[in-house]
């Protein structure tokens, strides 16, 4: 057993901004970070377009920005957690900047402001296409000269350890069970406080931009102690991910890519986008994917096409040199060839319910990042908004995690159980197979457009699924690829209990049922 | 939804020691109980089990028990038809939460307004599906008499068949007669797929391929022999064939070759890679030993069907048993 006074779980923009600030203020209280893979391993490296923030004052305001926020969720949003994130922006940029992360900047030595889908103006700060690894990349440094903090990579977080106040008689969150993936051995990581910053859910799609580890294990550790989840059925697909090959996960083609002209054509050499939006290929992207959807059902192909061969070639590689050398890798020539893009899971938009302070339902516990629902999101994300969430709520939930004073109680746990439980651990290739059949059921019944009937088939073969994969503990053992499938069965679970109940259309959540607005075809 | 890992992994430990088998036949004695087992459920199970069998086989052997108390080890349906045929016993089931893919495809509500859609229709439902359901049927069937049931309704009367559509689309080919399918499908026969059979029948050209009625229609086109459960042992029994290969669960392969040793049976595969065992009905599987021990040691979980239902339910399933 390990004893901490914070614990943050993930190290994404989310967990380490949340981990620096706290060490920083508390320069004598103890802070671990347990991430599961490699410590930059999170959907916070690969963020390529950018944060939005409204920094030119003359062009652009923070009602425009919360306009944008609010007509891309749909009615959805919580208006004060909007209001709250698009004024603090700002601030939480200046710290990013200070601890090393650089953004583009223009001739005149002004940042770079980019455009993207949903956004009325230009405001995107962006390092590059690379943004999110920048941000990454410099974070673990800072993190790295913070002597009060320890990182675990190769550190997986199984379940949450609720235990009841002897006082207050509620139950408090006081730490998680870390299994070390490298030795396969079990521990328990005490602490007063313990953020949830673990990140998406992609990976219960079969075709996602998000990294590997994205597995919703936060959010499914969350509902097993009981702590309010909401907003599950808004799964935002990315419009244009790369179709080539089928590696996992996808390549995404930045939505900037459109926002600095490129077209939309269909399999038959068609600029489709007026028959779906007046904005064209700036749509915001539900609109977008479920265009391209459509475009995919009638043409019978399975992708549509980017086109950029009207842009300049000079400055597309300028402007996304990692894009550019993707395709480049892929023998694709922007300047000659059409580039096969298909939607793709992309964002979270529910996630665990948090107040304005990042305070989960359960006393002890927090969540950050994209696991976590803060109400900025509503039906759907705006682009770009979430590593902006993500920082202005690590700064709020750091300052309220600062004030509670709880001790974490010293009770010894035994593991033994977890010796036995873990004794034979094999089959990994059963496992595997059966993660891409969560992937291929939610890929075929919950995607871009939904169905009772096939959410209700759905339900079922998931529940089949789960019934097989606890069984299968019993002669397995527990182990990383198995915690994040049965993971990937709670949240796929909700997925689809969340699609069935919902009876209107709104965000990114759309049933074949409630389509009363024909899509032009 | 799944439980935090150290729950589940101390209801792995309980057990480890204890001899189960012994203590459920102990316990069995000393509570009149019998244990009916479906075909399905695990080898030491259907080994510790007075009665093996399929539905209607069990459906019929509840009927004639003097036992106090009956255990189904089998799916939430066939306990509930036990219930029903048995209202003075007491009837348990190991895990509550083994329902079927087949069942849960037709909820009542939905049902019942279909029904309503269609007035006029005498009401046929396969035996996998809920007391509520049953309640709603004019006769109840099974996949071995789903034909001579159909062939007991008049001529003329136009039909309701549910929940499966695949066996009622069979019946249809079979009896040649019109039926108005309710869209139900089990996922666990689903996931046969056609072309990996086909390929196995490249392996094995001798083989010769039989199949339970509720697989796919395009499964059903190639197989030679289509039966029931007990249908299918009876078949490979008596044919001259050596090698077979069968499409159902591959749990009633255990009791098939026990049956006929001499013969090869191989098990038709899932969609999926084999070693999943996506053949094998999950819900059934939700039975183990453990939980078979607990439910006859406590006595609980006990089926229970409300008066009301069961007085309208008996009625389709008494005049199934009555044909057969
Ligand atoms: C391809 C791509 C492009 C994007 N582009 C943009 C963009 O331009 N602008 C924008 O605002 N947003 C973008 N996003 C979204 C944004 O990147 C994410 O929402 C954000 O990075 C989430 O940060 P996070 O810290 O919450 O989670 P992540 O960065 O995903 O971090 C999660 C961390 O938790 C760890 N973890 C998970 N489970 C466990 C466990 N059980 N035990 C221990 N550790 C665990 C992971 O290993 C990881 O370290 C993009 C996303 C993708 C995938
Ligand atoms: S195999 Fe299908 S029909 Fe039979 S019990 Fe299982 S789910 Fe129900």
């Amino acid at each position: 057993m390990q004893n901490f006074d914070y614990l943050v779980i993930g190290s994404g923009i989310a967990g380490l901004t949340f981990a620096l600030k706290v060490a920083q203020h508390k320069p004598h209280s103890k802070v671990c970070i347990v991430t599961k893979a490699n410590e930059n391993e999170s959907n916070t490296k690969y963020a390529q377009g950018g944060i939005a923030v409204v920094l030119d004052t003359i062009l652009d305001s923070y009602q425009k920005h919360i306009d944008d926020t609010l007509k891309a969720g749909d009615g959805l949003c919580d208006r004060n957690v909007v209001e709250i994130v698009v004024t603090e922006g700002s601030a939480r940029l200046r710290e990013l900047i200070d601890w090393g992360v650089r953004f583009d900047k223009n001739g005149k030595g002004d940042f770079h402001l980019g455009l993207e889908g949903g956004h009325s103006q230009n405001r995107i700060l962006h390092h590059n296409d690379i943004t999110g690894f920048e941000i990454e990349k410099n974070l673990l440094i800072q993190i790295h000269r913070q002597s009060n903090i320890q990182l675990f990579s190769s550190h997986l977080a199984i379940d949450l350890l609720l235990e009841k106040d002897s006082q207050t008689v509620e139950s408090k969150c006081s730490g998680a069970l870390i299994l070390n993936t490298e030795t396969g051995t079990a521990e328990v990581f005490r602490s007063s406080v313990s953020m949830l910053a673990t990140g998406g859910v992609g990976q219960v799609y079969g075709t996602t931009t998000n990294s590997v580890i994205a597995t919703g294990d936060g959010i499914a550790m969350a509902n097993r102690v009981g702590a309010k989840i909401q907003g599950m059925e808004f799964i935002q697909f990315h419009p244009t991910a790369l179709k080539h090959g089928s590696s996992s996960p996808s390549f995404l083609i930045s939505e900037a890519v459109r926002g600095s002209g490129a077209y939309l054509v269909n399999a038959n050499g068609e600029r489709f986008m007026v028959n779906y939006d007046s904005r064209l290929e700036l749509a915001s992207r539900d609109i977008v994917s479920r265009a391209i959807y459509t475009e995919i059902k009638n043409t019978g192909s399975d992708c549509v096409y980017l086109d950029c061969r009207h842009l300049d070639k000079v400055e597309f590689e300028n402007h996304f040199p990692n894009i550019a050398a993707r395709l480049k890798s892929e023998g694709i020539d922007v300047s000659r060839d059409l580039i096969p893009v298909a939607p793709a899971a992309h964002y979270l938009c529910g996630g665990i319910d948090v107040d304005v302070h990042g305070q989960t339902s359960i006393s002890g516990l927090m969540a950050c990042g994209e696991c976590a629902h803060t109400g900025l999101h509503g039906g759907n994300r705006l682009a770009s908004n979430s590593l902006l969430e993500a920082v202005v709520f690590a700064h709020r939930s750091y300052l309220k995690a600062i004030e509670i004073a709880l001790k974490p109680s010293y009770i010894h746990e035994s593991l033994e159980w977890f010796k036995y439980a873990s004794a034979n651990v094999e089959s990994e290739k059963r496992i595997a197979h059966w993660r891409k059949q969560v992937q291929n059921i939610m890929d075929e019944n919950a995607g871009i457009n939904r169905m009772d009937k096939t959410l209700q088939a759905a339900k079922v073969k998931i529940k089949s699924l789960e019934i097989k994969v606890e069984k299968a503990i019993e002669t397995v053992g527990f182990s990383l690829p198995l915690i994040e499938l049965r993971n990937l069965i709670v949240i796929a679970t909700m997925i689809v209990d969340a699609s069935l109940e919902r009876n209107t259309n709104k965000g990114t959540f759309f049933k074949i049922e409630f389509d009363k607005v024909k899509i032009l075809a | 939804m799944t439980t935090l890992i150290k729950e589940r992994a101390k209801s792995l430990n309980t057990f480890s020691k204890t001899n189960l088998a012994e203590e459920i036949l102990r316990l069995k004695k000393e509570k009149n109980a019998i244990i009916l087992a479906h075909y399905y459920q695990e080898p030491a199970i259907q080994e510790i089990a007075d009665f093996v069998g399929d539905s209607l086989g069990l459906s019929q052997q509840a009927a004639s028990t003097d036992a106090d108390i009956i255990v189904f080890a089998g799916v939430h349906f066939m306990a509930e038809t036990a219930k029903i045929i048995n209202p003075k016993k007491r009837v348990l089931l190991p895990d509550l939460n083994a329902s079927c893919s087949l069942a849960e495809s037709c909820p009542p509500d939905l049902f019942r307004e279909f029904i309503d859609k269609h007035p006029g229709h005498t009401v046929i439902t396969y035996v996998n599906c809920s007391a509520e359901i049953k309640a709603m049927s004019d006769i109840v069937c099974t996949s071995s008499n789903a034909e001579k049931v159909v062939a007991s309704v008049p001529l003329g009367t136009p039909i309701i068949f549910a929940p499966d559509k695949n066996l009622g689309a069979y019946i249809m080919h079979k009896t040649g007669r019109e039926m108005l399918l309710w869209d139900g499908v089990c996922i666990v026969h689903e996931a046969f797929a056609i072309d990996k059979i086909l390929k196995l029948h490249q392996k094995y050209p001798q083989a010769q391929f039989i199949a339970h009625p509720e697989s796919n229609p395009e499964i059903l086109k190639i197989a030679s022999y289509i039966g029931s459960t007990t249908g299918m042992i009876n078949h490979v029994k008596t044919d001259s064939g050596k090698e077979f290969i069968v499409a159902t669960e591959a749990g009633i392969l255990y009791k098939m070759q026990q049956e006929v040793p001499e013969k090869v049976l191989i098990p038709a595969p899932a969609k999926e890679d084999n070693t999943c065992a996506c053949s094998e009905c999950a819900f059934m599987k939700m039975n183990t030993m453990e939980k078979l021990y607990l439910c006859l040691k406590n006595e609980t979980p006990e089926i229970h069907v409300s008066d009301e239902i069961r007085e309208k339910a008996i009625i389709p399933i008494e005049r199934m048993l009555n044909l057969s």
